[in-house]
């Protein structure tokens, strides 16, 4: 039962990807809330400027999505890697322009995990503050851009699986 | 333990880029198996898929998928032929063994009850079941299970005394570092605790059971966890900072007891004990990311952390 139980914290710890404290502290209401607009920040962000950090570069100027990323939601969930590989195939298929986002403190630990886990994606450098406020969602999210580059819809999930079912 | 570089000991006879695409990448190794032929049997933990390649490198099937339906594999590991011609393919996180055929059909599926971790896999010859190194949730969890073809318990071995090493505190992070591994030379099993130096030796035929210390120069002990288990950095960092028992291998003629600091399958230092064909145990201080034995062949991860997938073949030397 012990082990059973330790297994099981494991996963949460190491492999799965962690619900984050939120799940009990904050409603949904203020989380997709701060999704939101977190999902403005970013667009708004994107909109004014852009670096790149590192990945292959996509052909188009502007992203149809984006997929903001940092460290943490990289070593601590291994269903990150999967999900941007199927990200990337869709997109390949569809011909739209995905990008991964980091924030710059994050940069050499993202870049050198999308190495190691084959995800041929531009990675655009995003400000934490972009992010949303960790105290409230440690959720992954995805963003659907406009061709003017505004924020179309936002999706979040606490795993890379249930993110994967909100892409288009 | 006396050192030898490990071209003394083995020579490379050849290298092999395995056929890989886009739409088909090979991710993250997690085990080899190369028959008589020199058909490779791959399995690929990210993608949850098991290939079949060629001995020059082509690719000439693919099994499986993510997910966790009937052909489909969560993490699968350690991929075996069997004398019986068939595929065995265990699964980590699904907690099973799917048989395949050569031709790609899944012959039948082993649900492994019980079992909390799964980490290590032979196939007896002669449809005598399985060597599974693992942990079953049971009162005194054993770490090494012979089961037959249905994956009913014949016997268990080597209890697991100590759940962490000596000296050190419980934290659930010894679980994503401790695991079971274990080799088959003939009727004897050999078998291991990562986070430990001790090699086993069980002698199917009798029981006994023997112990000896590999701990090569410059095996680094296990240090102590991190207290935040959500600050990923750090854990990462832990789990790099210390020496970790991969899988064994074993022939006839030798066992190498590969220790890797950090993720074999990424190009992390790896160093190795091994014991030649004259019994004494050398150190291997700097040693290719090894593995499989058979054949009289070592299968390496030639240049692992790279997008090509290249395995180097090496002979060993008498």
């Amino acid at each position: 039962m012990i082990a059973r139980k330790a297994h099981l914290l494991l996963c949460a710890a190491l492999v799965g990807c962690r619900p984050g404290a939120d799940r009990t502290q904050v409603d949904d209401l203020s989380r997709r809330a701060e999704v939101n607009r977190a999902g403005e920040r970013i667009a708004t962000h994107l909109r004014s400027g852009r670096a790149f950090a590192c990945g292959t570069r996509s052909p188009g100027d502007s992203p149809d999505a984006v997929f903001p990323v940092t460290a943490g939601q990289c070593l601590s969930c291994l269903e990150v890697g999967g999900m941007l590989r199927q990200v990337a195939r869709q997109a390949r298929k569809a011909h739209s322009t995905t990008w991964v986002g980091v924030p710059p403190g994050d940069t050499a630990e993202v870049c050198s995990f999308l190495k190691r886990e084959k995800v041929a994606l531009p990675v655009v450098l995003l400000p934490s503050r972009a992010y949303p406020d960790p105290e409230i969602t440690s959720d992954l999210l995805y963003l659907r851009l406009d061709s003017a580059g505004a924020l179309a819809g936002v999706e979040a999930a606490h795993s890379g699986t249930e993110l994967l079912k909100h892409v288009r | 333990m006396e050192a030898m570089p490990f071209h003394d000991a083995f020579e490379l006879v050849d290298t092999l880029i395995l056929e890989q695409s886009d739409s088909l990448p090979i991710v993250r190794v997690s085990g080899v198996d190369v028959d008589t032929s020199g058909t490779i049997l791959l399995s690929d933990a990210a993608e949850g898929r098991i290939r079949l390649h060629g001995r020059r490198g082509e690719l000439l099937r693919v099994m499986g998928g993510k997910g966790s339906g009937p052909k489909e594999f969560q993490q699968p590991f350690a991929p075996r032929f069997g004398s019986d011609g068939q595929i065995h393919v265990p699964d980590a996180a699904l907690r099973r063994i799917s048989v395949f055929d050569r031709a790609g059909s899944l012959r039948r599926q082993i649900k492994l009850e019980g079992f909390v971790l799964l980490s290590g896999l032979e196939v007896l010859p002669n449809g005598r079941g399985y060597l599974v190194a693992g942990i079953r949730s049971e009162k005194q969890p054993m770490v090494l299970h012979h089961l037959d073809t249905l994956g009913v318990e014949v016997s268990s071995y080597l209890p697991l005394r100590n759940f962490v090493p000596a000296g050190e505190r419980e934290s659930i992070l010894w679980n994503s570092v401790r695991m079971p591994v274990v080799a088959r030379r003939g009727s004897t099993v050999l078998a291991g605790l990562s986070i430990a130096d001790s090699l086993w030796t069980v002698d199917l035929e009798t029981g006994k059971v023997a112990s000896t210390h590999v701990r090569p120069p410059g095996y680094e002990r296990p240090s102590s966890p991190p207290g935040d288990v959500r600050d990923s950095r750090s854990v990462v960092r832990w789990s790099r900072s210390f020496s970790r028992m991969a899988p064994i291998l074993a022939t006839d003629s030798m066992v190498l007891v590969p220790f890797v600091r950090g993720v074999m399958n990424e190009g992390d230092p790896v160093m190795a004990a091994y014991q030649g064909p004259d019994g004494r145990w050398r150190s291997l201080p700097v040693t290719p990311a090894v593995m499989r034995a058979g054949n009289g062949m070592v299968v390496a991860l030639h240049n692992p952390g790279e997008d090509a997938v290249k395995l180097a073949l090496y002979r060993q030397k008498r």
